[in-house]
């Protein structure tokens, strides 16, 4: 008699575990995701210790889109280690202007396919790329190494930009 | 020494036939069972999600003891209106495969399960954005509509759950399932909120919990 109580009451423990599972998975109303997918891009120097690059920390940099002179992305920013910069949504490829000390100027162009995504009732769409191509002028950037194709609104790095070592160092 | 020999023989033949006879009566005494499910974790996730509906039933057939051949089919809609942006979907799905009892030979628990489960999953549908608003502070918001488009996906599914007697022919169980994408076929640049019995399409895999009531038809008793 015993037994069969106990085998009951693990039963009916074992679907209550189930649905305050199923119940768990709520999501909330408000939206607590972000809708912005930015590219985010680390400066690096191409002097390999243990594997990876030298993070390096550019002393000040200054960002504006191709097109959008007038518009800072970064105005004279101090001790820049990564940026992230907003890709053209209506365009297939976005280009960057950078000025670094020493008056020395590179462009970087990246081309991609837009993907639109429905985030969640409350926060509607945001726009994912996948980066296809990378192309950069030789002034201070050396190269580039393109870590994740998919820019989405998680935090990851997409892009490590590789410098020529500092002229005064 | 032979003596022994011949002994140890006649016990080990005893055993076999013994074990063969009780293998011979579990098979003969071994009949098909036949349940109905219905998916009420499309119910749950109604409440909790208002904007998206899935409805999904399942027929399970043990063709020998403890396989269940298990066919699962149902359909998604979504509605989402607001102020700055609207989606539509509609889709179906398909799942075929097998569940394994492992609660095999225990005489009181007969009828329920512990079980795996192994299910190949195919799902189709349409989805469009009649109004849309993406912001971009630096670029600009680009305001405008996504023709309806289709989509389609295959994936494989494995995961666990257990099936107890309520009352009468009637069981309640739950399963926990793990769903890895093997294939997509997308018709534009706009990927779905959801896909038809995946769930969210959030990646290549997707952790869904289901909870089923099921009718078992009394064959055999």
């Amino acid at each position: 008699m015993k037994t069969i109580a106990k085998l009951r009451f693990i039963k009916i423990l074992a679907l209550l575990t189930g649905l305050c599972g199923l119940v768990s998975c709520q999501d909330d109303e408000l939206c607590e995701e972000s809708t912005a997918s930015r590219l985010r891009m680390g400066f690096y120097l191409p002097v390999v210790t243990s594997g990876n690059p030298t993070p390096y920390t550019v002393d000040s940099l200054t960002v504006y889109g191709v097109g959008r002179p007038d518009s800072l992305i970064y105005d004279n920013r101090k001790n820049v280690r990564s940026i992230e910069v907003p890709l053209n949504p209506t365009a297939n490829r976005t280009g960057f202007v950078f000025f670094f000390p020493e008056n020395i100027t590179d462009t970087l162009w990246v081309d991609y396919q837009t993907e639109l995504n429905f985030i969640s009732a409350e926060c509607g769409f945001a726009m994912f790329f996948d980066i296809e191509q990378v192309g950069h002028t030789n002034n201070r950037i050396s190269f580039f190494q393109i870590n994740q194709n998919l820019v989405t609104n998680s935090l990851e790095e997409h892009i490590k930009i590789l410098l020529y070592p500092d002229p005064d160092l | 020494m032979k003596n022994i020999s011949k002994y140890f023989f006649i016990l080990i033949l005893t055993y076999s036939l013994s074990a063969k006879a009780q293998q011979e009566s579990d098979t003969l005494s071994f009949r098909p069972t036949l349940s109905l499910g219905y998916d009420m974790s499309g119910l749950v996730l109604y409440l909790l999600e208002p904007e998206v509906f899935m409805h999904g039933a399942l027929l399970g057939y043990e063709w020998r003891p403890n396989w269940f051949a298990t066919l699962e089919a149902g359909n998604m809609s979504i509605g989402v209106e607001r102020e700055t942006h609207s989606y539509e979907a509609s889709g179906v799905f398909f799942r075929a495969g097998l569940n394994y009892n492992l609660l095999q030979g225990n005489p009181r628990m007969k009828g329920e399960e512990i079980f795996l489960l192994f299910r190949y999953g195919f799902g189709r549908l349409n989805h469009e954005a009649p109004r849309l608003i993406i912001n971009d502070p630096y670029w600009g918001s680009v305001e405008g509509a996504f023709e309806k488009a289709p989509y389609t996906a295959h994936w494989a599914e494995i995961g666990g759950g257990l099936k107890t007697r309520l009352f009468w022919h009637i069981y309640l169980g739950w399963d926990l399932r793990l769903r890895l994408i093997l294939a997509r076929q997308p018709g534009s640049e706009m990927n779905p909120y959801y896909i038809s019995g995946f769930g969210k399409n959030k990646g290549n895999s997707a952790v869904m919990l289901h909870y089923f009531v099921y009718y078992k038809f009394p064959f055999g008793k």
